[in-house]
Order: C-alpha cells, then structure tokens, then sequence
C-alpha cells in the first residue's frame, strides 16, 4: 500500500513537474521516455521505436539474485494471460541499471530465458538517471567494497504505459493475476 | 506448479550426541533456483521448523556451490527492494520461519557451476553456537513457481519427512 502510494505521489510530482515544465515543452508534460542501447547495441528511443504502443517496462539487473528473476518470471506469465484473454500482446522492457556488468550479450540471453519477446535495454550513467528520472524510478549501487560483487538497490514491479507513454498502471511484486491484468487492461483502454 | 519436485530433508542436529543441548531444525521444500543463462547468482528458499525447546539463531551458511553463500533478507523501503546481508535468522522454539523469494533467502553470490534443473544443492546453516544443520535443496527452474499458473495446479504439499541424512 505504502508502495502503491509512493508510485502515485511521484507519479503527480512528475505531472506537476510537467505542467510547469509545459510551459517551454510542446510535448505532453507527462509523457515518459527512454533513450538506451538496445541488445543489438542500437540506440533505442521509445518514443520512436515504440510509437503509439502501449508497453510495461521493469528495472533490475542480472546479477540480481531474486527479485528481477522473481519479478520477470511472473511478468511473463502475466502477459502470456493477457494476451491469451484480449488478443493483445504488450511490448515488454527491461532496463539494466547496472550498465558496468550487462553487457547487451548477457542481458540478450537474460531476457530469453523469460521471454523470448523481451527487449532488454541499458544506457550509459546519464541515460539511466534521466530514464529513472522520466520514470519516477530510483536505484542505487550498493556493497561496491567488494569490486564487482556490487549490489544494486531499485524500484520493485513493473509499470504500465499506454499508447501515449503516459503512466497508467503499477503492478507490484507478487500481485494477484487480476489486479495485475487489470492493471495491463489500463494500457490499452 | 504441477511438477513442484519437493525436497524434503531432515536435519539432524543430533551429530553424535556432540552437544549436550541437542536443537532440533527441519527444512521442507528446500529448493535452489536454476541458473538463468547470463546470471551468476542465485537463492535458495525453504521452510525451517524448529522442533525443539529453545530458539535456533541461524549465524551463517556454507556451500561448495557459491563463493559467497549469506543468509539474506528484503527490506521493502517504500517500493525500493534493498537485499542485505542478516546478522541472524531466528527460528524461534516450536516455530517455522519460511525463506521464499522476495523475502528471507539463502543467498548464493557467484556460482561455481550452473544450477541445473533436477540437480541439488548442499547447504550447510549454522547456528550461534556452531551447530551445522545440512539441508540438501532441489534445484528448480522458477518459471514454475510464479504463482500465476498456481492457479491451474496449486502448490502441492508434501509430507516426506522421515528422511535422515
Ligand atoms: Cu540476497
């Protein structure tokens, strides 16, 4: 619940953001946006290679021992749902913050373990906090004493965005496969 | 979930009568996620029964199969999932504590091998006073245990207890 709140209020910062932002920015104030490298080392805009289509976009990492494998697995079979109950399939992301370690290779073989159609992306330091920023996301390596055996605190669920890449839904961790299909329903409306 | 294979182990914290104060921990369903192709790190999770009189305050854990095996634990700050290191899992006298993703885990940081699906996984936990409880896990491949399609097939219980190691 705490949760759910959390992503609301930052969800109506960003808009307030935006309305004040507005003024100078002809684009819609609460529009989000990412621009990464995709797999194939391509730069991947979403507002371009994903225009007019709804998708969900998680954040994690690899080497994340439970949560992005926990999270990725159940949004698999979500989708799968999804798509076999309204005939849409969803574009699915997911956003690497954890650019030093994945390499385009790894998260490739990463994502496909999940699902095949996963798009994996990841960025350069300044790409990441702007697309964290656009998405009201956080993250935040931690336990770097140990060189590469870092961990990476972040935002937890998955987030839905309609065809106009506005925010429209959250799915927590764990959620019930109804309130999660609900949430996708909000995509396409 | 139909084909949850379900390990089912005894620990025998009797080891030859070598403590006076004999505790008592059973792990069921102790099971170790596969390794994901690219990943090299992974968990394992189990439900700890202390069947005994006094608490078990589990200390530590060893594994050949990882460099780095830890006992871990989640803290949900406000949808910010940060993992971190426990100094101490208690399991408190005629209680069950359950290690389950995105919760209590037995954290396996850079695996030696990849997990293969059917495969197992020797643990080793510790308690304050030394006292090591070996708990063997099956190795799983997760994608069957989101509960999403639990729906279908319900995670089926099991009741082997009874094996000695
Ligand atoms: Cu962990």
């Amino acid at each position: 619940m705490k949760r759910a709140l959390v992503w609301a209020l930052s969800g109506l910062m960003a808009v307030a953001l935006g309305f004040w932002g507005s003024q100078w920015l002809p684009s819609p104030h609460n529009q989000r946006q990412l621009v990464l490298t995709d797999m194939d080392g391509q730069v991947f805009d979403s507002l371009e290679r994903l225009k007019g289509e709804p998708y969900v976009v998680t954040f994690g990492y690899t080497y994340c021992p439970d949560v992005c494998p926990t999270t990725l697995a159940y949004l698999a079979q979500v989708l799968d749902v999804y798509e076999t109950q309204s005939g849409t399939k969803l574009e699915a992301l997911f956003v690497s913050v954890d650019p030093e370690r994945d390499t385009p290779d790894r998260l490739a073989q990463y994502v496909a373990y999940f699902d095949a159609d996963m798009t994996a992306l990841t960025g350069s330091a300044e790409q990441l906090k702007q697309a964290a920023q656009s998405f009201s996301v956080y993250f935040q390596k931690v336990d770097g004493t140990r060189g590469d055996d870092y961990l990476v605190d972040h935002s937890a669920g998955v987030l839905v965005l309609n065809g106009a890449h506005q925010l429209v839904g959250v799915i927590r961790d764990n959620a019930p496969l109804d309130d999660a299909l609900a949430e996708l329903a909000k995509a396409s409306p | 979930m139909k084909q949850l294979i379900s390990a089912c182990l005894l620990v025998c914290a009797n080891l030859a009568g070598a403590y006076a104060s004999a505790q008592t921990l059973e792990a069921t369903d102790a099971i170790a996620r596969a390794s994901i192709p690219g990943a090299p790190n992974s968990a394992a999770f189990m439900t700890l029964s202390n069947t005994s009189a006094s608490d078990i305050s589990l200390v530590s854990v060893k594994s050949d199969v990882a460099k780095r095996p830890e006992l871990h634990g989640h803290i949900n700050d406000n949808g910010v999932m940060r993992m971190r290191q426990r100094e101490s899992i208690v399991i408190p006298a005629g209680g069950q504590v359950v290690l389950k993703p995105g919760g209590l885990h037995v954290m396996l940081l850079g695996l030696t091998d990849r997990l293969m699906p059917g495969g197992q996984v020797q643990l080793t936990l510790i308690d304050e006073a030394g006292q090591e409880y070996p708990v063997t896990a099956e190795v799983v491949d997760m994608r069957q245990h989101t509960g999403v399609s639990s729906k279908q097939g319900a995670m089926k219980g099991h009741n082997m207890k009874g094996h000695n190691h």
